[in-house]
């Protein structure tokens, strides 16, 4: 080899030629060269033998590496069913067995209308002494008026996105039966513990607070008020606690979804169907959005039967 | 780059990822293991990288996958793995130009190895081949030169091999 021995120049000739970096002319010129000059000729071969074409090796399995696009409203729709299913399976399996649904709730059949014309509505107790309330009047109380939150008697929050019937639905059965707290909610001008089960439940919740001239919790609008008992005073709201709703719904995620369910339990137990709504309050490009859920029976109606 | 775009990707360069990591590894297995990551990383990124420079994200990734894997290798093996790989080499029988020229890619320097393969394989200029392996077009020829000079030292004289 040491007989074709060439310049490092001649080299980079070669390298350059073979590279593609020459122009035509340099090129055609060079090839003259090596034509004529056997060193040049034996280190272009050798060098020309150095570059070589890609093998045939193919990857096995390219559709391993294949990804699938995922469908973000299908990911959103998906995780609202299945969170509306969960739901609706934690509210109905517990107590199917216990208080099978009537077809038809007797409360929402004359309820509803009431519930949209007025804040203040006189007190029916034969709506009232039915079996979705459990809640008993006695006769001598039938002028005895009760006056509802405008929250949830508003059109607009009827028909809207409801969460939870935390005031309409705590179990006051048990409340009710308490002496201590009869004492205090019962209207003692009436002598009759049983007859302000009503308003034993809206101030249950921190709606009403006693008057200062006694124990009284019933709050009565003007007129009626007087056909009842000239000397009482009606209980106002504290101010404190002027939006009970508010105040009573202010609570942990945790105890949020636990009166959720028993919103909804105790619903059934009445003889209602609530529905129960799904709302993604996050639509972000987050794959879980954050959601909403509420309860709402019939025909956008909450549950306030007391008041019926 | 959409997931689309990304499965084109798998089906214009996983060849060619996997003829460049398995020359440079010279194992199936470990070539299937390189590709398989340098594609993973691309999904993990897919939505910054545009399909246009998909290829050289992916040659790059795999570049650097395999200087990692030389690395932890060189730490744990080192000494044991030299010695077997010169005595498997001793009892080879070279034949054709193409098999020497195989085995003499092995015997030159990593880098030279790398740029070659891109140049001829993939047909990169200086510039891409750069961009790939973290050197300027000037260092990237240089190292193509000095490479396949000692290509040519081997296959003028394959005696050089033993």
């Amino acid at each position: 080899m040491k007989q074709f021995e060439i310049t490092e120049e001649q080299e980079w000739q070669l390298f350059e030629l073979l590279e593609g970096n020459l122009s035509t002319e340099e090129a055609t010129t060079l090839h003259k060269v090596i034509a004529t000059d056997p060193a040049l000729a034996y280190h272009y071969n050798l060098l020309k033998q150095t570059y070589s074409s890609a093998p045939e090796l193919l990857f096995p399995n390219t559709n391993s590496l294949k990804k699938q696009a995922k469908n973000k409203h299908l990911t959103l729709w998906l995780f609202s069913a299945a969170a509306a299913a969960i739901a609706l399976f934690l509210i109905y399996q517990p107590i199917q067995n216990l208080n099978p649904i009537p077809k038809k709730s007797p409360v929402l059949a004359d309820g509803i209308e009431k519930t949209k014309t007025t804040e203040q509505t006189t007190v029916d107790h034969n709506s009232i002494n039915n079996q979705a309330t459990g809640v008993k009047i006695s006769p001598s109380n039938q002028n005895h008026t009760v006056r509802l939150n405008p929250r949830r008697t508003s059109k607009k929050q009827t028909t809207g996105f409801t969460h939870p019937l935390i005031i309409a639905t705590n179990d006051f059965h048990s409340k009710t039966e308490n002496p201590d707290q009869n004492k205090v909610l019962t209207n003692s001008k009436l002598g009759n513990n049983s007859s302000n089960n009503t308003s034993n439940l809206i101030a249950q919740q921190g709606a009403l607070e006693p008057t200062k001239n006694g124990n009284e919790t019933t709050q009565t609008n003007a007129s009626n008020n007087n056909n009842m008992n000239g000397n009482e005073t009606p209980i106002r709201p504290s101010l404190k606690q002027k939006n009970p709703i508010n105040a009573a719904t202010r609570k942990t995620g945790f105890a949020l979804a636990k009166s959720f369910y028993n919103d909804g339990k105790t619903m059934i137990q009445k003889g209602h169907l609530p529905h129960v709504n799904i709302k993604a309050r996050d639509k972000s490009n987050s794959l879980l959005p954050t959601i909403e859920m509420g309860l709402r029976l019939e025909n956008n109606v909450i549950m306030a039967s007391f008041n019926h | 780059m959409t997931a689309s775009e990304y499965n084109k990707c798998v089906d214009l360069h996983s060849h060619a990822i996997f003829r460049f990591a398995m020359k440079k590894m010279r194992n199936v297995d470990d070539a299937k293991e390189i590709v398989q990551m340098s594609f993973e990383k691309l999904w993990m990124k897919h939505q910054t990288v545009a399909f246009e420079t998909a290829k050289s994200y992916l040659f790059t990734t795999a570049y650097n996958t395999m200087i990692d894997g030389w690395r932890s290798q060189k730490t744990t093996t080192g000494l044991e793995f030299a010695e077997n790989s010169v005595e498997a080499e001793g009892t080879i029988e070279y034949t054709g130009t193409m098999e020497i020229i195989e085995k003499a890619l092995q015997r030159i320097s990593e880098i030279q190895k790398t740029v070659i393969l891109l140049r001829d394989y993939e047909g990169y200029s200086y510039d891409e081949i750069g961009e790939i392996t973290g050197l300027n077009a000037a260092q990237v020829k240089i190292n193509i030169f000095r490479g396949r000079q000692a290509l040519k030292e081997i296959i003028g004289n394959p005696n050089n091999l033993i």
